[in-house]
C-alpha cells in the first residue's frame, strides 16, 4: 500500500517504544508503518527491546511477528521470562516448520497473536530434509513469504527482524544497496510498523553490515555499552525518526520494574 | 486516391491506409518479452505465470504447457510467488535436430530450459542454477542451444538437452545471446561484453559502465565483407564493436539501453542504419557511423527491439516502436530533413499531414517522421512481426497480457 499524504500530524498513528521518559521525547513513538533500524554491539538489549515493543502491542490486540534467525525461538522466550514479561498474558504460536506455516498461522485468527518463526531450527530441518533447495536457499524469499502470508490471513501489525547481521550470514546480497531497498520497500508497501536489528561492529563505525541501512530506514535507535570507571551503563539515542520531532540526546537506558526507562542524567527528562 | 494525391504523399510523406488492431489474444499472465513468430504465423509466448501459449494469427489458442512445478509447502516458501515459474525471456523456435520440424526453447525463472516440439510436446528440459530472463540462441555451426543465466554461466546443449559446455561470465547473464558464424555475442551484469567460441572458449572480451541486459545484433554496417557487433548498455551507450573485439563507436543518449538494434539499409545507401530504443523515451536512429540521423520521443521508456520492415507495401521502410507509454508508433524509416527555415510554402508542403511534429522539431535538423500510432492495452514490452507475402503483422506484447495483432490496412 503506498504512502498517503497526511493533512495533519495528529493523523499520524503511534506506535509507543514502551520506554519510559523517551516516548514522551518524540511525540509519543514511532510512526505506524515505518522501518527502524535498532542497532548496537552485542549486549545493549536490542532483542528485548524490539520485543518490549511486540510484547505490549499484542497486549493491546494486535499482532505481531517475530524472525529469529540465529537464537532459538525457545531461548528467546526463556531469556524474556527471565526477564519478566509473562506470555501466558498473550497467545504465542511457534513456527518450526515451513510445511504447516498455512495450517499454524490459521490457529491465529483474532487478533492479539505473537507469532514467533524460529528459522534457526528451519534451517537445521532443511539442511537434514530431502528438499531440492538446500541449506543455502533464497531466505530473503522466505522471510517475505512468512509476512505476505501472515498479511494475506489479515494480520500482521508489527515485525521485527532479529538480526539483519544473520540474514547476511544466510543469504548472500550481490548488489547489497538495491536488494536492501526492494527488501524495505516490500516492507513499507505492506504497511508494517518493522524493527530491523543490526549488529554494530565494535568500532561503531557504522550501523550496519553494508553502511546503507540507516539511510534506508525511516528510524535508527542506537543503543550502546559504555563503560564509566567500574560501571558500565546502557544509553540509547534516536539518531533518526521520519515524521517525529525527536530529541536525540543520549539517554541511560535502564530494565526495571519490568519496563524499560530512559533517564537523562540520571533523571527523567524534563519535557 | 488520385494520381495528383499520390504525387503529393509521396513527396510529402502523408500517410496512406490505416493501422488496426486485427485480433486481440489476452495471454494468461502479464507479457513481458516479446513473442516469437514462425513461417506459418503462428506465435509463441511465455507468461508471467508460467504459461507457454501458442497462438493463430487470429489470437486462436492452438496449444497451452503450464511451466509451474508442483512443489512441497516448504519448497514454495523459498521462491518469490512473483517470479516463480514466469517467464521472463523471448522464446527461440529453430531446429536443433534438423527433423524439418521445429523446437521451441523457453527459459524460466526456476532455471529451466524447456524444449517442446512445434505442437506444444515437452522433449526435454535443463536446470540452470540460476534463472533465465533472456531468449537462448541456436548456433547452426554446432547444432547447440546456448543461453545465459543469472548463475553466471553460459550454458550450450546439444539437441538431446545434455550440456556440452559451460562458460564462466563472472557475473549474472541476463542478455540474451546471439550466435553468428561459430562466434556467441552477450554481455553480463558487470558491463562486460564477451565474445566465445562455439567451443565456449573466450575469444575477446570488452566493457561497458553498466548492466547489459539486451541481445547483442550482429551485421555488416558498411555493406563489405566486414562484420559488426552491436549491443546497448546501462551506461547509456549503444556501442557497435569489430568482429575482433576493438570499439567501432560508441552513441550516447540520456537513457539505460534495454532494447536491441535492428538493423537494415533503408535509403539506398548500401550500409546498415541501426534502429533501437532507450529509457530517455527515445527511438534512435543512427547511421553506419554511429551518427544520429533522427530521434522520436514518446512519453515514456522504449525497451523493446524496434521492428523495421516494409509495413504498408510501398517499398520504403517503416520502423515500428512500442513504448511504456503505452502506444505503437511507426515511423518512416528514413525521417525527413526539417528546412533551416519555415514555415515558407515548401516547408509546410514538406511537413504535409505532420504539423504537430513541425512545432517539436527544430529546423535544420533531421526528424522521425511518425506515420500512424496506436493505443496497446498496456505497456508495450515486446515486438515481434509476422510477414506473409502482402499480408504484415505486427505482434505487440503489453505487461496487462494483451497480444495485440495488429495489421496494416490499405484504404479504399
Amino acid at each position: 500500500m503506498p504512502e498517503e499524504l497526511i493533512k495533519d500530524k495528529s493523523h499520524i498513528e503511534r506506535i509507543p517504544l514502551y520506554i519510559e521518559g523517551l516516548d514522551d521525547q518524540m511525540e509519543g513513538g514511532i510512526p505506524a508503518g515505518q522501518i527502524t533500524l535498532v542497532c548496537g554491539t552485542a549486549g545493549t538489549m536490542k532483542s528485548s527491546l524490539s520485543f518490549n515493543v511486540l510484547y505490549n502491542e499484542v497486549l493491546n490486540g494486535k499482532t505481531a511477528l517475530y524472525i529469529t534467525l540465529e537464537q532459538s525461538a525457545v531461548s528467546l522466550l526463556n531469556h524474556m521470562t527471565n526477564m519478566g514479561f509473562d506470555s501466558s498474558k498473550v497467545n504465542i504460536l511457534l513456527i518450526k516448520n515451513l510445511s504447516d506455516i498455512e495450517q499454524k498461522l490459521s490457529m491465529a485468527k483474532g487478533k492479539g497473536t505473537l507469532v514467533l518463526a524460529d528459522i534457526a531450527v528451519i534451517r537445521k530441518e532443511i539442511k537434514s530434509a530431502d528438499t531440492r533447495i538446500g541449506p543455502t536457499g533464497d531466505w530473503i524469499n522466505v522471510l517475505k513469504n512468512i509476512v505476505r502470508k501472515m498479511k494475506e490471513h489479515g494480520q500482521l501489525d508489527l515485525f521485527t527482524l532479529d538480526s539483519l547481521s544473520a540474514l547476511y550470514v544466510i543469504s548472500k546480497f550481490d548488489n547489497p544497496r538495491t536488494e536492501l531497498f526492494y527488501y524495505y520497500e516490500f516492507l513499507r508497501d505492506l504497511d508494517i510498523t518493522t524493527f530491523l536489528i543490526s549488529e554494530m561492529p565494535l568500532d561503531k563505525s557504522r550501523y550496519g553490515e553494508y553502511g546503507v541501512e540507516d539511510f534506508l530506514a525511516d528510524g535508527v535507535i542506537r543503543l550502546e555499552l559504555v563503560e564509566r570507571q567500574r560501571k558500565t551503563n546502557r544509553e540509547i539515542t534516536v539518531i533518526k525518526m521520519r515524521k517525529t520531532a525527536v530529541n536525540n540526546d543520549v539517554f541511560t537506558l535502564e530494565w526495571a520494574g519490568r519496563k524499560f526507562k530512559a533517564l537523562y542524567g540520571g533523571q527523567p527528562a524534563l519535557i | 486516391m488520385g494520381l495528383l494525391s499520390r504525387m503529393i504523399s509521396a513527396v510529402s510523406g502523408t500517410r496512406q491506409g490505416r493501422l488496426g488492431l486485427s485480433a486481440q489474444f489476452e495471454a494468461e499472465g502479464k507479457l513481458i518479452a516479446a513473442a516469437e513468430t514462425d513461417a506459418k504465423g503462428q506465435i509463441y509466448i511465455g507468461t508471467k505465470k508460467g504459461m507457454v501459449e501458442c497462438i493463430s494469427l487470429k489470437a486462436d489458442l492452438l496449444w497451452s504447457f503450464d511451466l509451474q512445478e508442483k512443489r512441497s509447502s516448504a519448497e514454495e516458501m523459498f521462491l518469490d510467488p512473483e517470479a516463480s515459474s514466469s517467464i521472463s525471456a523471448q522464446p527461440r523456435i529453430a531446429d536443433i535436430n534438423s527433423d524439418r520440424r521445429l523446437e521451441l526453447f523457453v527459459g524460466s525463472e526456476t532455471g529451466k530450459l524447456v524444449c517442446f516440439t512445434e505442437d506444444g510436446k515437452k522433449k526435454w528440459e535443463f536446470s540452470a542454477k540460476g534463472p533465465i530472463r533472456s531468449r537462448p540462441d541456436f548456433d547452426s555451426a554446432s547444432g547447440t542451444i546456448i543461453f545465459g543465466s543469472t548463475d553466471k554461466r553460459v550454458y550450450c546443449l546439444d539437441k538431446n538437452g545434455s550440456m556440452k559446455w559451460n562458460f564462466d561470465a563472472k557475473a549474472p547473464v541476463e542478455s540474451g545471446v546471439t550466435c553468428h558464424k561459430g562466434k556467441c555475442f552477450f554481455g553480463n551484469d558487470n558491463g562486460d561484453f564477451f565474445c566465445i567460441s562455439s567451443e565456449g572458449k573466450l575469444v575477446w572480451q570488452a566493457k561497458t559502465d553498466g548492466k547489459i541486459i539486451a541481445t547483442p545484433t550482429v551485421g555488416r554496417l558498411f555493406g563489405d565483407e566486414r562484420e559488426h557487433v552491436l549491443i546497448g548498455s546501462f551506461d547509456r551507450k549503444m556501442y557497435a564493436f569489430e568482429m575482433d573485439g576493438k570499439e567501432l563507436w560508441s552513441f550516447s543518449t540520456e537513457g539505460r539501453i534495454c532494447s536491441d538494434a535492428a538493423l537494415a539499409d533503408v535509403n539506398d545507401d548500401g550500409k546498415l542504419e541501426v534502429f533501437f530504443g532507450s529509457c530517455d523515451n527515445m527511438a534512435y536512429a543512427l547511421t553506419s557511423e554511429g551518427q544520429r540521423m533522427w530521434t522520436f520521443e514518446t512519453d515514456f521508456w522504449v525497451v523493446a527491439r524496434p521492428l523495421v520492415f516494409d509495413l504498408d507495401n510501398d517499398g520504403n521502410y517503416e520502423v515500428v516502436i512500442a513504448s511504456y507509454d503505452e502506444f505503437v508508433y511507426v515511423l518512416d524509416a528514413r525521417g525527413y530533413y526539417s528546412l533551416d527555415f519555415l514555415p515558407g510554402v515548401s516547408g509546410v508542403a514538406q511537413q504535409s499531414g505532420h504539423f504537430a511534429e513541425v512545432l517539436t522539431y527544430r529546423s535544420g535538423e533531421n526528424a522521425a517522421k511518425l506515420l500512424w500510432k496506436l493505443r496497446l492495452d498496456g505497456m508495450g514490452t515486446g515486438l515481434a512481426a509476422v510477414v506473409q507475402k502482402q499480408n504484415k503483422y505486427i505482434i505487440a506484447s503489453t505487461n496487462t497480457g494483451k497480444l495485440d495483432i495488429i495489421s496494416y490496412q490499405k484504404e479504399v
